[in-house]
């Protein structure tokens, strides 16, 4: 092994780690649109379900809800795309990108996420190694994927009755009774919105102090596509793939 | 000897006449209900004279468990010279609220005309159909509403169900819903043809409308997923309002009686439900187009849409609360409770991680450096 893989001088006693590439550049460039995207949906959200600026009287063709609206909707594409692009990944993307990440399907696997889930109740002193996705993690990822789902569902059942009766769009109109007409479908999309946001918090503190704690570099890997794993960690996941 | 049954396609000249209306206030009326159904010019113009042939349908009135505010709203149909005939007069055989008969009688009317009409009448329903305490909840003439209901429509060519309560169960089957309440097309899923005229009280145009439209081309306008006439239920009220200028621009009404309230403003903030519902009432409106209730300055309470009481309260709030905390509740206050909770826990739980990794680092490179002396 050259020494640039090395990440830094290890402390004694604790694992020599290499640097692996692990986030591919399709995985980065998705997970900042989706995250850029979702703070301006939300900030746009905010505003059409409360407006908190409100424009005066004499203001010559102000149209700030409909600006608002238009770009919530096109940010909303933008993200929808995202979305689906990452689900299209789980299929053919890196072995760190596959579905198998977010869905444990071996016994070793479901053991990892226990393992996590250990550290999180203090019944361990550090969490378990992984070189993709942390098993609790992916699975966390996998009902963020399902309330994404849920989001982009509703948001074009709303919006299916606004759009032109031509728009091929108009189609999800057949979901509005399922979501218990326009007025569930739009509780709901306010709703899971709050729940995304809890799952962006929680997803920040824990990179951060999974970062700090095991010194292999997840904050900068959804920058640079390197992580530091252990090399018998390494070793393990070759063995147990 | 029997008399030959000959259709009669003199009536309406008749009822006209008889009544008084003159040709111009008929062909009012016909440009007025082509306007509401949208149709195109020519059919437009072919309406005076396919109305005035058409036959006379037989109409039967049930009411359930409402408040008679759907008769009230058929009675003042609007142009009445015209709309009382085709409404008043096409022989409504039977109608608690306003038929001359009582008693056995009325309930003698009823069964003649499911028995010489089987198939052919007309069951325009009001209310809902309760279901519990084997149906004691409402009874007429000794029978229960279901009872009732099961042997009209199911005999009648069609069901109108006027009104929410008919539509979607309304206000007796809101919740807790302690009579079971049905709509009529839960109630008596083997009517044909159910249509309804959802709304509280459901339009007289809208009715009115209908009828002309049945009576005309002979079938049926097409429907939505909820079974309601596309011209009366195909656009949002949202899309519709008066107010939506002010919606699109950001000046909103936010509080009773503020300026942007006496300014007309846009009603979003005061929990209007235009823009899930949907309806003609921006454009039909009510009491002889006189008004509706988003341009008197009230929010629409979404009173067309299924169970509406439920899924709309609060009336004044743009959203139902957070189950748990409350209909009432704000979700973005909960949100935020929530937003702190979560981060307070993990960035709780990091830091005490984090203190104890560190514990063990420094003990690690303690004991190692002290391995390493010699």
């Amino acid at each position: 092994m050259s020494a640039e893989n090395v990440a830094r001088a290890p402390v004694a006693g604790e694992a020599v780690r290499v640097s692996v590439y692990v986030w591919d550049i399709w995985v980065r460039v998705i997970h900042w649109v989706v995250f850029f995207c979702f703070i301006i949906l939300a900030i746009t959200g905010s505003y059409i379900s409360h407006p908190f600026i409100l424009v005066a009287r004499n203001a010559y063709e102000p149209f700030l809800m409909g600006t608002v609206r238009v770009v919530h909707f096109y940010t909303a594409l933008v993200f929808d795309l995202a979305v689906f692009a990452r689900i299209v990944l789980m299929f053919v993307g890196s072995p760190y990108a596959r579905w198998d990440q977010f869905i444990p399907v071996t016994r070793r696997r479901w053991n990892g996420a226990l393992e996590s889930l250990k550290f999180y109740v203090f019944l361990r002193r550090r969490p378990p190694e992984a070189i993709g996705h942390d098993a609790l993690d992916g699975l966390i990822f996998a009902v963020r994927f399902l309330i994404d789902l849920l989001i982009i569902a509703t948001g074009f059942t709303l919006y299916s009755k606004i759009t032109s009766y031509n728009s091929p769009l108009a189609i999800f109109q057949g979901l509005i009774p399922f979501f218990g007409g326009l007025q569930g479908a739009r509780w709901l999309h306010h709703i899971l919105m709050w729940v995304a946001i809890l799952f962006i918090l929680q997803h920040i503190i824990r990179v951060i102090v999974l970062s700090t704690v095991k010194h292999d570099g997840t904050v900068e890997s959804m920058l640079s596509g390197y992580r530091y794993v252990t090399k018998e960690d390494l070793a393990e996941e070759a063995r147990g793939r | 000897m029997e008399e030959p049954v000959m259709k009669d396609t003199q009536w309406l000249a008749r009822e006209l006449k008889a009544h008084g209306v003159s040709r111009n206030d008929f062909l009012k009326f016909c440009g007025s209900m082509a306007a509401m159904l949208s149709l195109p010019e020519w059919a437009a113009a072919k309406l005076p004279a396919t109305l005035a042939a058409a036959a006379k349908p037989t109409v039967v009135w049930l009411e359930f468990q409402d408040c008679a505010g759907n008769s009230e709203s058929f009675l003042r149909a609007w142009r009445p010279t015209v709309a009382e005939i085709i409404l008043d007069a096409v022989s409504v055989n039977y109608h608690e609220t306003i038929m001359a008969a009582a008693g056995t009688q009325a309930t003698a009317a009823l069964d003649q005309t499911v028995a010489k009409h089987s198939g052919e009448y007309l069951a325009i329903v009001e209310g809902a159909v309760p279901t519990g305490a084997g149906g004691a909840y409402c009874t007429i003439g000794g029978k229960a509403a279901l009872e009732i209901a099961r042997e009209v429509c199911g005999h009648a060519a069609a069901t109108i169900a006027v009104g929410t309560c008919a539509s979607f169960g309304g206000l007796p089957a809101a919740l807790p819903n302690p009579t079971s309440a049905l709509s009529i097309s839960e109630a008596v899923p083997a009517a044909a043809n159910v249509i309804n005229l959802s709304a509280c009280p459901a339009n007289a145009d809208n009715i009115t409308a209908l009828l002309v439209y049945y009576m005309t081309m002979k079938r049926w306008p097409p429907l939505d997923d909820h079974r309601r006439p596309v011209f009366a239920y195909g656009q949002l009220i949202h899309d519709a309002c008066e107010r939506r200028a002010h919606f699109d621009n950001g000046q909103y009404v936010q509080a009773w009686g503020d300026e942007g309230h006496r300014l007309g403003y846009c009603l979003y903030q005061m929990g209007c439900k235009g823009p899930v519902t949907s309806h003609n009432c921006p454009i039909v409106k009510w009491n002889e187009g006189t008004n509706w209730p988003v341009e008197c300055g009230h929010p629409c309470v979404g009173c067309a849409e299924p169970q509406f009481w439920d899924k709309m309260s609060p009336f004044y709030k743009h959203l139902t609360g957070v189950p748990g905390f409350g209909m009432a509740a704000n979700i973005d206050k909960v949100g935020i409770g929530a937003a702190a909770v979560v981060t307070a826990a993990f960035v709780t739980q990091g830091i005490v991680q984090k203190v104890r990794s560190r514990k063990e680092d420094n003990a690690t490179t303690q004991s190692h450096e002290e391995e390493k002396r010699p």
